[in-house]
């Protein structure tokens, strides 16, 4: 299967630097052939232009500023998607991925009549995300309902086939981390992802 | 009919003015939103307060956490560096505004990363001993103008609305205890009509002359 790695952590020995090359290698042991989008080391900008904004709705002409990363996603079949939990959601650079290249007419498409909208990645079965927070699990989940999983796996996820499998492996509580705890996370990474 | 509905608005007692930090985050001055902007700022100045209008894009606000800042983000001795600026006009707030379109159900890039660069340790929020401790104590009052692509039942039944939580929950518990946190959103804008786009200024212009 053809995986689209997409990672956000601008330090290169950070934990999230390892759970990302735990995902890319054991990706590549299962056989699957990966593109691994690092997007710090890709200097992408976050922020959607001018330009952009104006072309936003106009199918076809909409995707010029960011061709290669619209390709990537749609020659993928799987995703998997590798950031810390900054601010309760993804990283600028990443959410700017979002922003700039998830755009109508190739990730989904509205029906001019009204009407809900279409998923146009219908292409992608697989949706794989590996996260941290800093914030322990009961904060998260009971006090602020998860906002970062609800946006990629409600929000997002219906963009792609109707039933991609998907799931969330996060690491809560990563100030009060321990070297086993991160250990054991890794080794759930692990275990997902050869499954993928 | 005393109070009751039909009764008309009266102006809030006038109380003392206050320093107020809007913060906008889009890409063009000929948009909806820029005109939400001009809105809230004027509406601000005619109330007597003061305004600091922060625009994101036109400012060149970078957006991306660089690595330096990363390995420096716990240390509040040197965590601001980079936006000390920024920090500076963020502390003399005691109201803070954000107008914004909602993108993929979150905030746009740039002012994501202005949460994750300036609302900082030793900013917004001291941790001690595992605990948050509020930093933005000065803020005594906090609005929120949006604009979604998507209707309100996707936005509230189908995906939850996060980004309301992550700032009527995430960022109100960092301001002071009792601050006053109005939340404005116009949804559907995928298909906007005139009507309602002047129908959501009107709201936004009665909201603010009693905020």
């Amino acid at each position: 299967m053809r995986v689209l790695v997409v990672y956000a952590h601008p330090v290169n020995d950070s934990f999230n630097a390892a759970v990302h090359r735990t995902v890319v290698d054991t990706l590549t042991e299962a056989g699957h052939a990966v593109t691994d989008l690092d997007l710090y080391e890709a200097g992408f900008d976050p922020a959607m232009s001018d330009e952009e904004r104006r072309v936003y709705h106009s199918i076809g002409a909409n995707t010029a500023a960011v061709e290669p990363y619209v390709a990537q996603l749609q020659e993928a079949e799987g995703l998997a998607l590798c950031f810390p939990t900054w601010w309760y959601g993804l990283p600028a650079i990443l959410k700017g991925w979002l922003d700039r290249v998830w755009l109508p007419g190739i990730t989904f498409h509205l029906p001019p009549d009204g009407g809900r909208i279409r998923p146009g990645l219908t292409n992608i079965r697989r949706f794989g995300v590996a996260t941290t927070t800093g914030s322990p699990w009961w904060f998260m989940r009971l006090y602020m309902a998860e906002p970062a999983k609800r946006v990629l796996l409600r929000g997002i996820r219906p963009l792609c086939a109707p039933d991609a499998k998907h799931f969330w492996l996060c690491h809560y509580s990563m100030d009060k981390s321990t070297p086993e705890t991160r250990a054991r996370h890794l080794e759930q990474v692990k275990r997902a992802f050869q499954r993928f | 009919m005393i109070g009751g509905h039909d009764a008309p608005r009266r102006p809030k007692a006038p109380d003392t003015p206050l320093h107020v930090l809007v913060l906008w985050a889009h890409p063009l001055e000929d948009s909806f939103n820029a005109r939400l902007c001009r809105t809230v700022v004027e509406c601000l100045e005619q109330r007597g307060h003061t305004v600091d209008c922060h625009d994101l894009y036109r400012e060149r606000f970078q957006a991306v956490m660089t690595a330096e800042e990363r390995l420096a983000y716990h240390d509040p001795d040197r965590n601001q560096a980079a936006v000390a600026s920024e920090v500076a006009r963020l502390r003399r707030a005691e109201g803070l505004v954000m107008v914004y379109p909602t993108w993929n159900f979150g905030v746009p890039a740039i002012l994501k990363g202005y949460l994750e660069r300036v609302l900082i340790p030793g900013v917004a929020f001291h941790l001690t001993d595992g605990s948050t401790r509020a930093g933005l104590t000065h803020v005594r009052r906090l609005a929120f103008i949006t604009t979604y692509g998507a209707t309100r039942s996707v936005v509230k039944g189908l995906v939850g609305d996060p980004v309301r939580k992550v700032m009527l929950r995430g960022l109100r518990r960092l301001c002071a205890r009792d601050a006053d946190a109005r939340w404005l959103a116009l949804y559907d804008m995928n298909r906007p009509t005139a009507q309602r786009c002047e129908r959501f200024v009107r709201r936004v212009e009665s909201v603010l002359a009693t905020w």
